[in-house]
């Protein structure tokens, strides 16, 4: 079976940092597939190509709200519609893993591509006159002339809690299968037929059990014995250190 | 969707000339050698559609980040509807500059036939492909739909039609066949208008299967965008978004219909009415032009009716105050249904 790579992302992990975003502009600005060009980067209204973005939802009603952090970066889909509708074939998905990619030399910057993807992953260059978007690190995955453990996206790289993981989703074995399947990894908008190939791991409530001498004991607080502390405790995983 | 002008012009042009030249293959094959049909006419019209039609070509290059290599948009007609266009449009004009040349060094009335009919295949085709590249985005459920094909081509075929009714006036074709283009181009402005009202009312209560809560993957009710990602307006928020979208709505839908369809109708009623007033040439004048400008304004509003499913990433993204249709759509309670 060929291979079918992708990004799992750890919604319950993920802090809303940026970094896999910056680290992903710092590598491929300079990559095979840059620039990234910047409009205006220090003036009032600074824009510019990004191949991936982290988007911050606020869910829930006041105040019992919960912070999302969705980064969202081309979801290399199955059946890709930017594909599909590209006039010059400058946009393809590769047979051997999956990757969707962008020939800036044959795109003729028509963004009709840009208007057929519904995730909104695709950015212009209107220096370049191109479509660009991620290349899910083509140049770095295979690249020999990197460390093997650096054969990485920069973005997964980069993500200081390891909310990101690369692999290949079609080899059940793969640590990316595998936690999707463990933790009920999930696709954006599964009822329109892109089958995006890149998933999300969903938040989680974490519940734990507190004895209340453990509560005596290690925060150390003088409980009146008369007041009856609550045995349970719920906690988010807002609350807690994820390992 | 942003209003991108070239594309209007594009549109709007290229499917009136492309309505010019199906009149005037109609009315030379129908009418050849007999004199009621003068040369000057075919000349004149013939000359019109192309001019529209490669007016058309050159404004839409604006459009393109790299026009230099805009004839690559030819290669994928197996697959793209846009490449399609390209191809379809540039036989029309092939085809009507050929027709014109035939015509002009006497070709006999059975080779204008057969290369009118193969331009008016041509013609269709464009029509159909060029609309298409807008109803094929299933993820614009405002272009995405049956009347996107249906208008485009009666707009063009009408306009074209109006366009050629002013050019007959000045070339002297017979009167009979005056009042017969101008009854036949009233008609099909009143089956025009119905369908642009039936699509206004189709797009008033259109949605799309997807929301918020399956865009992102939270099945909760309340979901609201604190930080879009970006210090400023980018890419997805200026090609998707017209920040006037809501405020413009009615007053345009108004202005379309007056300019485009009622200013029109009224004066070749006028002059299909009285018939000596088709005779003032001015008056079909004034309807032609009301018509494309017209539609002008209404293909560059379907461009801002048009809204990209990815909105729904930013939703509440309200640093321009636009907020996005889909979403003030479901808080007036029409279905935006989970799966
Ligand atoms: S996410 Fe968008 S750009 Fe990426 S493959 Fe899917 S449709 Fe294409
Ligand atoms: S912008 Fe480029 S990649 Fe996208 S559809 Fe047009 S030619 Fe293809
Ligand atoms: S895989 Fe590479 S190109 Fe894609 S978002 Fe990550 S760093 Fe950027």
């Amino acid at each position: 079976m060929n291979k079918r790579m992708a990004l799992v992302i750890d919604l319950n992990k993920c802090v809303g940092c940026h970094a896999c975003a910056t680290n992903c502009k710092a590598w491929n600005t300079g990559g095979d597939y840059g620039p990234l060009t910047d409009v205006e980067p220090y003036g009032k209204n600074p824009d510019g190509v990004w191949f991936n973005r982290v988007q911050t939802y606020e869910v829930g009603k006041y105040p019992n709200t919960e912070i999302l952090y969705l980064p969202k970066s081309c979801m290399h889909c199955k059946d890709a519609p930017c594909v599909k509708v590209c006039p010059t074939s400058a946009t393809y998905k590769r047979e051997s893993d999956g990757i969707v990619l962008v020939n800036y030399e044959e795109c003729i910057g028509c963004k009709y591509c840009s208007w057929a993807c519904p995730y909104g992953c695709r950015e212009f260059d209107d220096y370049d006159g191109v479509m660009k978007k991620c290349t899910l690190c083509v140049d770095r995955i295979y690249n020999e002339n990197l460390p093997e453990e650096e054969r990485q996206p920069a973005c997964v790289l980069a993500c200081p809690t390891r909310a990101r993981t690369f692999g290949n989703i079609n080899d059940p074995e793969s640590e990316a299968a595998v936690k999707i399947k463990e933790r009920n990894g999930y696709k954006l908008m599964p009822e329109v037929s892109t089958s995006p190939s890149n998933h999300y791991l969903p938040k989680q409530k974490v519940k734990i059990q507190i004895d209340e001498d453990e509560i005596l004991t290690r925060k150390h607080v003088i409980v009146e014995t008369e007041k009856k502390v609550s045995s349970y405790a719920e906690v988010t995983s807002d609350d807690i250190a994820v390992p | 969707m942003h209003p991108e002008i070239s594309l209007v012009l594009l549109t709007v042009l290229a499917g009136a000339g492309q309505g010019i030249f199906i009149l005037l293959v109609a009315l030379n094959s129908l009418f050849y050698g007999t004199g009621a049909v003068p040369s000057e006419y075919i000349v004149a019209a013939g000359a019109i559609s192309l001019l529209f039609q490669v007016g058309g070509i050159i404004t839409s290059t604006a459009h393109l980040g790299n026009p230099h290599r805009g004839w690559r948009a030819m290669l994928m007609i197996k697959n793209s509807w846009l490449s399609r266009e390209v191809v379809t449009l540039s036989l029309s004009v092939g085809i009507t500059a050929l027709y014109l040349l035939l015509y002009y060094s006497g070709a006999t009335g059975t080779v204008l036939f057969v290369t009118g009919m193969v331009g008016i295949a041509a013609n269709l085709g464009f029509y159909l492909s060029c609309s298409m590249v807008y109803a094929s985005v299933t993820f614009i459920r405002e272009w995405s739909n049956a009347f996107t094909p249906l208008n485009f081509t009666l707009f063009g075929i009408t306009s074209g039609f109006g366009v050629n009714l002013a050019i007959a006036h000045y070339t002297h074709v017979n009167t009979d066949i005056l009042f017969g283009i101008n009854s036949l181009t009233l008609a099909l402005a009143l089956v025009a208008l119905i369908m642009k009202l039936l699509s206004y009312r189709f797009n008033a209560t259109a949605y799309v299967s997807v929301n918020v809560k399956n865009a992102i993957g939270v099945n909760d009710p309340n979901i609201k965008l604190m930080d879009m990602g970006a210090s400023y307006d980018h890419y997805n928020t200026k090609e998707y978004f017209y920040e006037n979208a809501e405020k413009i709505t009615r007053k345009t839908m108004f202005l379309v219909l007056t300019v485009a369809f009622l200013v029109p109708i009224i004066l070749w009623t006028v002059a299909a009415l009285k018939r000596e007033m088709a005779y003032i040439p001015e008056l079909t004048v004034i309807a032609a032009i009301a018509m494309i400008a017209g539609l002008i304004i209404e293909r560059r509003f379907f461009f801002i009716q048009g809204n990209n499913v990815q909105n729904l990433y930013y939703a509440n993204f309200r640093s321009t105050g636009v907020r996005n249709p889909l979403e003030s759509r479901a808080r007036k309670g029409t279905p935006v249904p989970m799966n």
